[in-house]
């Protein structure tokens, strides 16, 4: 229909066969997207996204699980987590998808889309399918390790939890799941349902941070003239800002402890949106103004 | 309906419009953890809470004005400055003086807008509470037990109108520091690295002027609490009326820098031209060197619960190095670790994507071969790890002996036990700067060289090491991530890693554990300068010098084969 409409209106132009359209009408920003995560699923995109999912539980449950004496199930979780995603985090939602990026504005590849594509959805395109693979990979990194502790390990017995260790019984011990950490808090919904409400809530939580971590450094290239520069960015702001908070005495409010809340003692459910926020206007606001300029940017032509 | 638009038209109401609603966002949780530290201390004290002390504590929380309001008000300056800050603005003007004067008159809008949202934020958290009207002092009510607010309130004077004078007061202040920074960015705008030094510069201020808070160096009247008259009153000498004496010194010198700018400008546009002829300091560099002082700062007040009862000048090496070790160590005294260490192999890192960039096609030819010209940019670094304890350290000792000979402390190097520290039982004065001064240079050679090696072996892998390739930026990148993991306590504590051990904690096993560490590291250091000398040796020009394939073509030709 809205092709019909659109031939109406449009003056009469010699038809050329499809692979020479310039424009295609049909062709929308869900389209963009779906080529843009074939682009972005390379084998080592697909390699670092199976790394960060799969290596945390595995390495923990072989190596650093037998040297701890662990509670319960919630206790295991947060230990399989690790310390490597959650201290290289920004790096490896980085490295997912904003080298393509600095490949394309590199090689000038960009340019030449112009004439196929509107530079502004095309870049949108790029953003929307790099914040899809953010959230995917980083909401599976926390869900994985959730539904090993309580789903895998009870029923093979992988590991033996010693409750007495805090002079509990077993029973006791899951009484104190909701208050034990921030997002722990949803396991007073009951013991059945705690579990999955508890890894929907850190996994929809992470996957989100993940999403803004990935689309960053790609805006950051945009902005930047320096691949270095909007690589680390997000990495140095990252730990400064943990460091600053810490030394500050607002640690409750430091960007690593917001999006892997397991070293402090709970806290409010809001604590963990006051650097959300302060990374979503960051990040939106330099969105919508490279999106603004990007017809005139030097970088993009 | 012109065609043409002015450059960033429309940029600024949408920056404005993201800035306002973060403030609001980060005020109100900073309101809130008021709300609820309060909730706390009345709850303790059997009192009720009511929406005046949560409103007052929140608009005097120093940590919401210090991190939220003047980073906000230095962002809205700088970025105004630079919207307006073309020649064809400063020609239709006449003057800096006059383009100044009018930049400050349409940022007064800006200004209110900001007060408003934080007055808003501040309204947030009151909701639901009764409002204490009188002002007075009630046994069991927080508001009156100790500002200076309801001081002046019983002394006659209106407390409403005191409240909102504050709050003039406080907006008259931010306007000054706008002018102040609008001035200097102004000034240098012409360089870039002076501009993002100023700017960042005045985005490190608030943090500089909490460290200092909490180190007491600076006097009670600069926090931001008492310009609202919301400092206890027991803090000030004078009472109520010193806080008064300090709005008007306030306004007096408000009044003097509005009025006489142009006197500012003159001595600003000096100082510039003295400036110009100074050597260059790296805007990277500097700011890595401040944040090292400030940690310092920070670290020394933070870490005062470990300071034991008779301190020796190694105990603030030992707190603010302490990085890992069984016996236990925070995270702040791990991050700041990382922040020296890895911080010099960042900087390191952004050295050689500067020197292996587009423009290093002249270097090399200047230096003949690749060896050499490599070599010399690798040197440099090299040498400053080496240096960089023996920096720290006598940064942490002249600190220490600083407030020991403040607080009329003998100085002293051992304990009574001939210890160095009481933090570090049995571990001898030799041994800690040993494990200091030695591993921690072999620590930090180790950074370096890691660093170096991948940006050599990306090189010679095919991709040109300039600036612009991913590459060379991502994988050593991922290599500081990895020594920042490693040095984690719960790993470095094993020790099997050349990671995280140049710190103090490790010094706690004595000689024989310093050794092993000197062993370990000492080992990964020279496996890795051999890997490096064989990285350089293989390197051809082609991996250096050309930023893309094309001109690497065409400045080493492949030999062209015959199809005969």
């Amino acid at each position: 229909m809205s092709s019909t409409a659109t031939s109406t209106h449009e003056p009469t132009a010699p038809r050329r066969p499809a692979h020479l359209t310039l424009t295609s009408p049909r062709r929308g920003l869900a389209s963009d997207v779906r080529r843009e995560i074939r682009v972005l699923l390379r084998w080592p995109q697909l390699t670092l996204a199976a790394a960060v999912v799969a290596l945390p539980s595995a390495v923990g449950l072989l190596f650093v699980v037998p040297g701890y004496a662990l509670i319960d199930e919630l206790d295991l979780s947060s230990l399989l987590v690790g310390s490597a995603v959650p201290m290289a985090f920004p790096l490896l939602a980085a490295a997912l998808a904003a080298p393509s990026m600095a490949s394309e504005l590199r090689h000038h590849f960009l340019a030449s889309t112009r004439t196929r594509t509107p530079v502004r959805r095309y870049l949108l395109a790029k953003v929307v399918a790099g914040g899809l693979l953010g959230f995917v990979v980083f909401a599976l990194a926390a869900l994985v390790p959730i539904v090993v502790s309580f789903g895998v390990v009870p029923h093979m017995g992988l590991v033996q939890f010693h409750p007495d260790t805090v002079l509990l019984t077993a029973e006791q011990v899951v009484g104190t799941r909701p208050g034990r950490y921030t997002f722990s808090q949803v396991f007073a919904a009951g013991p059945s349902l705690g579990p999955w409400l508890y890894a929907l809530l850190h996994a929809g939580w992470a996957g989100l941070n993940g999403a803004l971590y990935t689309v960053l450094p790609m805006v950051l290239l945009v902005v930047l003239r320096s691949p270095l520069l909007a690589l680390s960015a997000p990495l140095l702001g990252y730990h400064l800002g943990s460091f600053a908070t810490a030394l500050a005495g607002w640690d409750i409010f430091g960007p690593l402890t917001s999006v892997f809340p397991f070293t402090l003692a709970q806290q409010p459910m809001w604590t963990v949106l006051v650097p959300f926020t302060v990374l979503l206007t960051l990040t939106a606001v330099l969105l919508v103004s490279v999106l603004r300029s990007a017809p005139h940017r030097d970088v993009l032509s | 309906m012109s065609g043409t638009q002015a450059p960033g038209v429309g940029r600024p109401a949408l920056v404005l419009t993201g800035l306002l609603l973060g403030t609001v966002a980060l005020s109100a949780g900073s309101g809130w953890t008021v709300r609820r530290d309060l909730e706390g201390l009345v709850g303790r004290q059997g009192g009720d809470l009511d929406g005046w002390a949560v409103f007052l504590s929140c608009l005097a929380d120093p940590y919401s004005t210090i991190f939220v309001l003047l980073p906000v008000a230095a962002g809205l300056a700088a970025e105004h400055v630079t919207r307006r800050g073309d020649h064809a603005e400063l020609i239709r003007h006449g003057s800096r003086a006059r383009w100044l004067a009018s930049t400050t008159r349409s940022s007064l809008g800006r200004i209110g807008a900001l007060v408003f949202a934080w007055t808003l934020a501040a309204l947030m958290p009151t909701a639901g509470l009764p409002w204490f009207a009188a002002f007075q002092p009630t046994a069991g009510q927080m508001p009156g037990s100790g500002y200076l607010l309801p001081h002046l309130a019983t002394s006659g004077l209106s407390p409403q109108a005191l409240a909102g004078a504050g709050v003039i007061l406080l907006s008259t202040a931010l306007l000054t520091g706008q002018v102040l920074l609008a001035t200097l960015v102004a000034l240098v705008g012409e360089h870039r690295q002076q501009g993002a030094l100023v700017v960042a510069g005045a985005m490190a201020g608030p943090v500089a002027i909490l460290v200092n808070f909490k180190l007491a160096v600076l006097p009670e009247w600069l926090d931001p609490a008492c310009l609202l008259l919301l400092t206890p009153a027991a803090h000030l000498p004078g009472g109520p009326w010193s806080a008064v004496a300090i709005w008007i010194l306030l306004a007096v010198c408000c009044w003097a820098l509005l009025r006489w700018q142009h006197v500012l400008l003159d001595t600003a546009a000096a100082l510039s031209r003295v400036a110009d002829r100074l050597p260059r300091v790296p805007s990277g560099w500097l700011t890595y060197a401040a944040a090292v002082v400030l940690g310092l700062l920070g670290l020394r007040t933070v870490a005062a619960s470990w300071q034991p009862a008779t301190p020796t000048l190694w105990d603030c090496s030992v707190t603010a190095l302490y990085t890992a070790s069984p016996e236990g160590a925070g995270p702040l005294l791990w991050a700041f670790s990382s922040i020296a260490t890895l911080g010099y192999g960042y900087l390191v890192l952004t050295h050689l994507d500067r020197a292996f960039g587009p423009q290093s096609l002249h270097a090399l030819l200047r230096h003949g071969t690749p060896r050499r010209w490599v070599a010399r940019q690798v040197t440099g670094p090299l040498l400053g790890a080496a240096a960089l304890p023996v920096v720290l350290l006598a940064a942490t000792t002249t600190l220490q002996a600083v407030q020991m000979a403040a607080a009329g402390q003998p100085l002293r190097l051992t304990t009574a036990d001939g210890a160095a520290s009481e933090l570090l039982p049995g571990v001898t004065p030799g041994a800690l700067a040993y494990q200091l001064l030695v591993n921690g240079a072999l620590q930090q050679l180790v950074v370096v060289l890691a660093v170096v090696l991948v940006c050599l072996l990306t090189a010679a892998s095919g991709s040109a090491l300039s600036s612009d390739t991913s590459r060379t930026s991502l994988w050593p990148l991922a290599v500081l991530a990895a020594f920042l993991v490693a040095s984690s306590p719960g790993i470095a504590d094993h020790a099997v890693l050349p990671a995280g051990l140049g710190g103090a904690g490790h010094a706690i096993g004595g000689w024989p554990a310093a050794m092993g560490h000197t062993a370990l590291l000492g080992g990964s250091a020279a496996g890795l300068t051999v890997a490096v000398v064989v990285a350089v040796r293989s390197l051809r020009p082609r991996h250096l010098c050309s930023p893309d394939r094309a001109t690497a073509t065409a400045l080493h030709p492949a030999p062209v084969r015959s199809s005969l």
